[in-house]
């Protein structure tokens, strides 16, 4: 205790070097700590986006691109598949359940997606949860739509209130489809999914608010929301759908069947399988971030080493001094390593706190840009093993100091010319 | 002098032999051992390979050659509708392949890939195991009597992460025997445990 309290007068002596050792210590730390919160939440959010759902299917392309649009709302679809080709799909026999999935526009820079109400009886997310609606129903007429918890919220949308889509995906309003407004029926609780920043419309509603598209342009041939709902607006074509079989036995054979379909390049995925995939590649990048943290680490405690060998010099009155009132020889090398053992745990605590700060204020806008929900949760015990083993380098690290001090500190400390 | 060392090469290759046949007539009778169901559950489970989940008397040979005349019509990289079609025909078949029915109830340990099906929280709980694995393209993808639905015990899921590579999956492996509209259920094993598999 006295050790611990001589330990503190004498730091206290030098707070400026000691507290710049700090801060680097915590900036190191912060960067393992954040590198290491961000990979797993990016990954908790990822895996736990999609779940019973046994094939995605959508026009040929990666299954990574096929996987990262059609669910994660990331990027945009390569090419849309024809509805007579979903339909003849979902009627086959292994086929339990299938829901279509329409994308290509927006509303103030968050997606639209068609689908039909199957959605949200089979979509599934964090393993069994279902979509539940806070306030309001699921959309019946071609023009209601049902709002994730955060477009209602960020954009301040009660039920009840018009909204109007956009051709494409950009946050711009260039071209609207103005003419046809969405009426908000439903707004839907919060799921840490890309759900929550989508606007769900029915198939209909899509095919409606482009009837008079077709040319690409809106066309001169104006086609009232009124007269598009009398058109029939049977769905010609949709970008992805997602089943699930009876037997998960006979996966392959379908997927297979489907990417072998004779008349449309189709592509068939198992998210599972695709999410591994993903990770694996990812993995790699996880690797080198958390190499690249652990190195800066060992450079701030190498900084730490640094500091408590220059103070070498000017503290060895100071160990003289100890040794001659009585201080046992162990007792300095306890010192240094208590020093160290106090930079890095005020190291480690600054950065944690840090961290912390900047999840609360980072949460939002992360979530807006990357559509990645950070959940602040403690600290995992890998994190707490990474903060122990940085401990247990500064003891082993002081020693160096320590042992210099306790080799000198009687031979040359009551010499009266230093 | 030469004489000599040929000997010892000689006996050294018959010894490797006969060491490879020992380890393959162990594979291919699993069922022999007759123990009980109990005794089962204590005992090491049984090393299995894939070809024991095909029924011994059921010879896909026997499939093609029902269609040997047919198939003989068609060069081997004809790709015409009609040849598809043919190809397809036996392939539905080869795939409607029975599954063995002694094996039933057996706690048996069995090498394979993993493709995920459901995971939580990155723990894959719930996985196909099959005998190959990501070169589906080329060739049909494995029959449902060389496929088996595994539900992992708990506690004992594989990270998402480490999937890759090849698995020992020990556990009771169960026949589904309902029929459904597109043949037999095929394998599950339940409760299974996992643990990587080195050669």
């Amino acid at each position: 205790m006295k050790l611990l309290k001589i330990a503190l007068k004498s730091a206290w002596n030098r707070k400026v070097s000691i507290s710049l050792a700090m801060f680097s210590i915590a900036i190191s730390i912060l960067l393992l700590l954040g590198v290491d919160t961000i990979r797993k939440q990016a990954k908790d959010n990822f895996i736990n986006t999609i779940s019973q759902t046994d094939l995605i299917v959508g026009a040929r392309t990666s299954p990574i691109n096929l996987l990262l649009y059609s669910i994660f709302h990331i990027g945009s679809a390569t090419n849309n598949i024809s509805y007579a080709r979903y339909e003849e799909i979902a009627s086959f026999k292994q086929v339990k359940w299938s829901v279509p999935i329409s994308l290509g526009d927006s509303h103030r820079g968050f997606r639209v997606m068609g689908t039909d109400s199957d959605y949200f009886r089979y979509y599934r997310y964090a393993n069994t949860q279902s979509l539940q609606l806070q306030q309001g129903e699921v959309f019946k007429d071609v023009y209601d739509a049902v709002v994730g918890y955060d477009v209602a919220q960020s954009l301040g949308y009660p039920l009840g209130h018009n909204i109007v889509l956009s051709h494409g995906i950009a946050a711009t309003k260039f071209s609207e489809h103005a003419d046809k407004p969405f009426r908000i029926v439903g707004i839907l609780k919060k799921t840490n999914t890309p759900v929550d920043r989508t606007v769900l419309v029915s198939l209909q509603g899509i095919e409606a608010i482009h009837i008079d598209w077709q040319s690409g342009a809106r066309s001169a041939l104006r086609i009232s929301a009124k007269k598009a709902r009398q058109m029939g607006l049977q769905p010609k074509s949709i970008t992805a759908f997602m089943l699930g079989v009876d037997n998960r036995i006979t996966l392959f054979g379908l997927q297979r069947k489907i990417n072998n379909f004779p008349n449309e390049s189709l592509l068939a995925i198992m998210p599972g399988v695709t999410l591994a995939s993903l990770w694996q590649t990812m993995g790699e990048f996880e690797k080198v971030l958390m190499a690249v943290s652990a190195l800066v680490l060992l450079a701030g405690l190498i900084g730490l080493l640094t500091a408590l060998l220059t103070t070498l010099n000017e503290r060895r009155r100071e160990m003289a001094v100890l040794r001659a009132v009585g201080a046992h020889a162990y007792h300095v090398v306890v010192l240094f390593a208590l020093e160290a053992l106090l930079v890095v745990m005020g190291g480690a605590l600054l950065g944690i706190a840090i961290l912390y700060a900047m999840q609360v204020i980072m949460q939002p806008i992360i979530a807006e840009n990357y559509g990645l929900f950070l959940s602040i949760k403690m600290l995992d015990a890998e994190q707490i093993v990474i903060l122990l083993a940085a401990l247990l380098l500064a003891i082993i690290l002081s020693l160096i100091p320590g042992f210099i001090a306790y080799k000198r500190s009687l031979q040359d400390g009551l010499m009266v010319k230093i | 002098m030469m004489l000599k060392i040929k000997t010892i090469l000689l006996v050294s290759m018959m010894l490797l032999l006969t060491g490879c046949s020992d380890d393959a007539e162990n594979k291919q009778n699993p069922s022999a051992n007759t123990l009980t169901k109990e005794e089962m559950e204590v005992e090491a489970p049984v090393n299995v390979s894939w070809a024991d989940l095909v029924p011994a008397e059921y010879r896909p040979e026997k499939v093609v050659a029902k269609y040997q005349d047919l198939l003989d019509k068609f060069e081997a990289e004809d790709y015409s509708p009609e040849a598809e079609a043919l190809y397809s025909k036996i392939n539905d078949e080869l795939n409607n392949a029975p599954m063995n029915q002694t094996l039933n109830n057996q706690h048996i340990s069995l090498p394979g890939f993993i493709a995920p099906l459901t995971q939580h929280n990155g723990v894959i709980t719930e996985f196909l195991l099959v005998p190959y694995f990501g070169a589906c393209i080329h060739v049909p993808p494995p029959p449902v009597n060389q496929t088996v639905f595994v539900k992992v015990a708990d506690h004992n899921g594989i990270k998402i992460d480490d999937s890759y590579g090849a698995f020992l999956v020990s556990g009771s492996i169960l026949l589904d025997g309902k029929k459904t509209d597109i043949g037999v259920a095929g394998y599950h094993i339940k409760n299974a445990v996992i643990e990587p598999y080195d050669e």
